[in-house]
């Protein structure tokens, strides 16, 4: 399941971009063989779905290497927000979704106060 | 593969290629396995690295992978053009490939929750696939332990990544820094129980000079040798490792004998030196040291031999005016190529580094003599112990090479003798020549002792000798005098002086009478 290139998560994926394009892009290095890793899916999936116009790309490092150095990605987990500039990077299980939002300057305003900003 | 220790039998070992490196670890490093190598800032970890992959590739055709995370790609390669390594041609012709990590030193990353380093790994595993690299070099791994936490993490993520790297098939090397040069081998203490081969680069201060070591640690229980050994890190060869356990001073001697340039030296030694003789002249100035060294190097160029001399106190120069004055024209055969004079400012240059400047030579020129005038020039800015491996160190380059040797010294005013012992090469020496000046009917005259000399008759009457337009003549013994060994004490006396000789030689001149 984490051996996924490319994969769009969440419902407001490819929403809102005056483009078709998401406001947010955010790609995840995740390493499959890893419980952080997978930790980190489901913690972005439960970010993202917070998220209006979020496009989401999950990279094993395995299986796309060029794309690895490309980043220069060491550490798996690495969460980089690739859009809006400047890029991004916060690296580790995301188990602290505030945290997520803050250091990547996430913008939730609009998002529904019920959701609230994830504990 | 077991991951219990091993006892390194079955362990297949990977020759390095580093000057002395090989012979220093008795064969070289464990194949497929990592090697940690710590250092202080500066104490040469990054050279050693990268002429681990630059060797691998030109002596044995083995492909590398340079992974960096302190300096960029960029500087190390600036870095390393100085020995002629040119990293961004290798990495063209595919047999190199970079990894660069080094935005880790200075990126800020935020940390959210538990990692570890597989994109790292999947990074060099590609690496490796793509110039099919026998050899992955590891520069400044630390970079990224600011990113853990705990040492715990430092342990698990070390483990995983030289777990990557043997089952990737590929021989590392992994730099990592630590604070001080004795203590704790790295920061966080547990880097070295996590690898079962370390090396510890050193380069403490040592009377104001800096003096770099080598010592290996463990090499997965296979046996090497143990201790510190000087290296140096020189322009054009790089990491030179000086192997003193290596030294093997009981040599065959060869039966053949070298003309000491002059038929009654020769005689004094019974017919000549042995061919890989290392002979020392001890003497006050003015004595003729350079006089009989350079009667030496002559000698072996009028028979048409190459010769090396060494010369710490004067310039080429003035050596080749001073040689006419004797009689001995050397500029032909400077011309020519058969006589090579290395004027050096021994000031200018640490021992170790003079060391394996002069094994480039020797190895380069193949002289059948070597002269190095004077010894007592170079042991002045030296300290006891890195003057005694220098010489031992030449030494035993000189009996592998089959190269004479006449090193001269100068001995103080008072107790000649012990200066030459302080410096242990009396026992090194295969023979010892004292210069002296004696007084005589209150004139001021010159003698000879051949003290020792190994494996041969030889003289051992104390000669005059003259200095003129030929050079150095020797002379009939002096008899009947005796305590003229005291060197310018002048201490002399007519036949049948009760005096003894103030310091007694190694051995006692016989009996002139007898």
């Amino acid at each position: 399941m984490l051996a996924v290139y490319s994969r769009h998560v969440g419902p407001a994926a490819n929403l809102g971009g005056p483009s078709g394009e998401g406001a947010y892009a955010l790609r995840l290095y995740v390493s499959g063989r890893a419980a952080s890793s997978a930790r980190a899916v489901r913690n972005l999936e439960r970010i993202a779905a917070l998220l209006e116009g979020v496009e989401i790309e999950v990279i094993d490092v395995r299986e796309r290497p060029e794309l690895t150095e490309e980043d220069k990605v060491l550490a798996t987990p690495t969460l980089i927000r690739r859009r809006p500039p400047p890029i991004r990077k916060v690296i580790g299980d995301l188990s602290d979704a505030a945290l997520v939002v803050t250091s990547l300057e996430l913008d939730i305003a609009r998002s529904n106060a019920a959701g609230g900003r994830p504990a | 593969m077991t991951t219990t220790p091993t006892p390194g039998a079955g362990l297949t070992r990977v020759p390095v290629g580093i000057a002395g490196f090989d012979d220093l670890s008795m064969g070289g490093l464990s194949e497929r396995r990592t090697t940690v190598v710590v250092g202080t800032a500066g104490s040469g970890k990054t050279v050693f690295a990268v002429q681990f992959l630059i060797e691998g590739i030109r002596q044995f055709g083995q492909p590398g992978v340079l992974a960096t995370f302190e300096e960029t790609p960029q500087d190390i390669a600036a870095n390393v053009a100085g020995f002629g390594w040119d990293l961004q041609a290798l990495g063209r012709d595919g047999r190199l490939a970079v990894v660069d990590g080094s935005q880790a030193a200075t990126e800020e990353v935020i940390t959210i929750g538990d990692f570890d380093f597989e994109g790292l790994i999947a990074r060099i595993e590609s690496a490796v696939r793509k110039v099919n690299a026998k050899r992955v070099a590891v520069d400044a791994l630390g970079a990224l332990l600011p990113l853990m936490t705990d040492p715990t993490m430092v342990r698990r993520e070390l483990r995983r990544v030289i777990a990557a790297f043997r089952e990737m098939g590929v021989t590392t090397l992994l730099t990592l820094e630590r604070r001080e040069e004795y203590g704790p081998v790295a920061r966080f203490e547990v880097e070295d129980f996590v690898a079962d081969n370390v090396i510890v680069l050193r380069n403490p201060l040592h009377g104001e000079k800096r003096r770099r070591t080598i010592e290996i640690l463990k090499l997965s229980g296979c046996p090497h040798h143990k201790g510190e050994y000087p290296f140096t890190i020189e322009p054009r060869t790089g990491v030179n490792i000086i192997p003193l356990s290596a030294v093997e001073l009981s040599k065959e001697a060869p039966s053949e004998r070298l003309t000491l340039g002059s038929p009654e030296l020769d005689a004094m030694c019974g017919g000549g030196l042995h061919r890989d003789s290392l002979v020392l002249v001890s003497g006050g100035t003015g004595t003729g040291k350079t006089l009989m060294a350079t009667h030496f190097a002559h000698a072996a160029i009028t028979h048409g031999e190459p010769a090396l001399y060494v010369s710490l106190e004067e310039s080429s120069g003035q050596l080749i005016r001073t040689a006419r004055s004797w009689g001995m024209d050397l500029e032909p055969s400077v011309g020519d190529g058969r006589l090579t004079i290395l004027a050096q400012y021994p000031e200018r240059m640490g021992l170790e580094d003079l060391l394996v400047q002069l094994r480039l030579e020797i190895e380069r020129l193949r002289p059948t003599r070597i002269v190095i005038d004077s010894l007592t020039a170079l042991e002045r800015n030296a300290t006891v112990k890195s003057f005694r491996e220098f010489v031992v160190g030449l030494v035993s380059t000189l009996k592998s090479s089959e190269t004479a040797g006449m090193f001269t010294h100068t001995a103080p005013v008072v107790a000649p003798l012990e200066s030459v012992t302080e410096t242990h090469i009396s026992t090194i020496a295969d023979a010892i020549m004292l210069l002296r000046y004696v007084e005589i009917e209150g004139n001021v005259r010159r003698a000879a002792l051949l003290l020792k000399m190994r494996g041969s008759w030889h003289d051992t009457q104390i000669h005059e000798y003259h200095i003129d337009d030929t050079g150095m003549r020797m002379g009939e013994p002096l008899r009947g005098m005796s305590g003229i060994l005291g060197g310018t004490q002048l201490y002399s006396t007519y036949t049948g002086a009760s005096a003894q000789p103030p310091v007694p030689p190694v051995r006692r001149p016989a009996d002139p009478d007898g």
